[in-house]
């Protein structure tokens, strides 16, 4: 699975061996408005959160690999999933840099579903059904 | 703004960068999807059919159905209330399929025709694909599955039960997957179209049996396409195994689009994990954003098609023969 990658290029190089995501996301499949083929990750900062169901939302401010400036959406699980996963919203304040490992819609937008967020701490937050719940 | 911005951001990436993202990129790449399926789907082993394959776990539950001893209503039926967890992937394909990006993947949920096949008829093939190319499931636009459907989409049950009724409380996409089933021998409501039809149960020894007419069929059976007309008879059975352990079943049979019957099973479990409580998880049609990006692949949501409907494709399809 290639990988596009959209953020600052100092970490570019390290971010390119990126494994692909695992997503499975339940109830309706995920493909059908992202494309699922090639890995799409993300860095920027947190512009805002939407922490809502059926779909939590992450807003990023991003610098591009041309030295623009954008705006990405990352779309997540629910709410409540992400709640059982053991995220909460503060986990996500504004300003804080992560890195989103997704895929990219397929209109072209800079808009991306999310699998797997890294924060700077180290922490990885992973979108998706619990696994107690399959 | 916008350069202050971009200067904030700047820095943060730059601080991003200079406080260890590289050391901590490379610790990520040794995490392990957290979905890896084992041949078992995660066995119980608190139940006395612990193999959540779907023909594994049936045949073992037709037998363990024959001793089992559940506890009971004031009435004498079985009791299945309490907090449930569904075991079944069928949501994603009725037919084993490999884990990939977007699926859990598994075995067949199908254990009857038993090689696990869906037994589609020749000219509702084309069909399927079509529905694939230009429709986006149900779901995406919070529209219900149907009644065996609702019980495989949503992973979170509460049942409530009394001699009159058994209630269904799902959690995604709620309120709409709850159902209220009476089980008192009123009859169908008749003269209706609703997503997930016309629902009455009677009791067959000690399976509840749940009959569902008058459903719509406007929606998939599973992700890849697979639907079923107006006219098509469900049944879905529901046995009592163990204190922990549901053995549900649904059969489809529509002769406008099947060569024969089929049935696909799987396990409730109860749910042990926490204390079970179903979380509010509002899914309001057209959930606005979401459906913008769906509607910019050029899809639409399924509308369903008729017994008559299915009647008229397959006398074209014969006919280009």
């Amino acid at each position: 699975m290639k990988a596009k990658v959209y953020l600052g290029r100092t970490i570019l190089a390290i971010l390119v061996t990126m494994v692909s995501t695992s997503m499975a996301l339940g109830h309706h499949s995920v493909a059908a408005s992202f494309d699922m083929s090639e890995e799409t990750i993300v860095s920027g900062t947190v512009k805002s959160i939407e922490w809502i169901n059926p779909h939590a939302r992450v807003f990023l401010d991003v610098i591009n690999a041309e030295n623009e400036f954008e705006v990405w959406t990352a779309w997540l699980s629910g709410a409540n999933m992400l709640l059982r996963r053991g995220w909460g919203s503060s986990d996500l304040p504004i300003g804080e840099p992560i890195t989103v490992n997704g895929f990219r819609a397929r209109n072209g937008s800079n808009e991306m579903y999310g699998g797997k967020i890294r924060l700077l701490d180290g922490r990885t937050l992973f979108s998706g059904v619990p696994s107690d719940e399959r | 703004m916008a350069n202050y911005r971009l200067t904030m951001l700047i820095g943060q990436l730059h601080r991003a960068v200079t406080s260890g993202i590289p050391l901590v990129v490379v610790g990520l790449f040794s995490i392990q999807p957290v979905y890896a399926q084992s041949s078992s789907l995660g066995g119980f082993d608190d139940s006395v059919c612990p193999d959540n394959a779907y023909a594994v776990f049936h045949q073992c539950a037709l037998e363990a159905a024959k001793t089992a001893d559940p506890p009971r209503t004031l009435g004498g039926r079985p009791d299945f209330s309490g907090n449930w967890l569904r075991r079944a992937w069928a949501f994603e394909d009725f037919e084993a399929h490999p884990k990939n990006p977007d699926d859990f993947g598994g075995p067949s949920a199908i254990v009857d025709p038993v090689d696990g096949k869906y037994p589609l008829q020749l000219w509702a093939i084309a069909v399927n694909q079509k529905n694939i190319d230009a429709y986006i499931h149900q779901n995406a636009a919070c529209f219900l599955s149907g009644p065996a459907g609702t019980m495989y989409m949503t992973s979170r049950f509460t049942f409530l039960q009394d001699d009159q009724h058994i209630v269904m409380i799902g959690e995604q996409l709620n309120p709409h997957p709850s159902r209220i089933i009476p089980v008192d021998g009123r009859p169908h409501i008749g003269d209706i179209s609703l997503w997930n039809g016309d629902s009455r149960g009677h009791w067959d020894g000690d399976t509840l049996v749940i009959e569902s007419p008058n459903h719509n069929a406007k929606y998939f059976l599973d992700q890849r396409g697979r639907f079923i007309t107006d006219e098509a008879h469900i049944v879905e059975r529901m046995t009592w195994i163990d204190s922990n352990t549901i053995h549900y079943s649904a059969t489809f049979d529509d002769a406008n689009v099947f060569t024969q019957p089929f049935t696909i099973a799987f396990a409730f479990r109860r749910n042990t994990i926490d204390e079970g409580e179903i979380w509010e998880e509002a899914c309001f049609e057209t959930n606005g954003d979401p459906m913008k990006l769906y509607r910019s692949t050029g899809k639409k949501v399924f509308s369903g098609i008729s017994g008559a409907e299915a009647r008229e494709l397959k006398a074209a399809w014969e006919a280009s023969q």
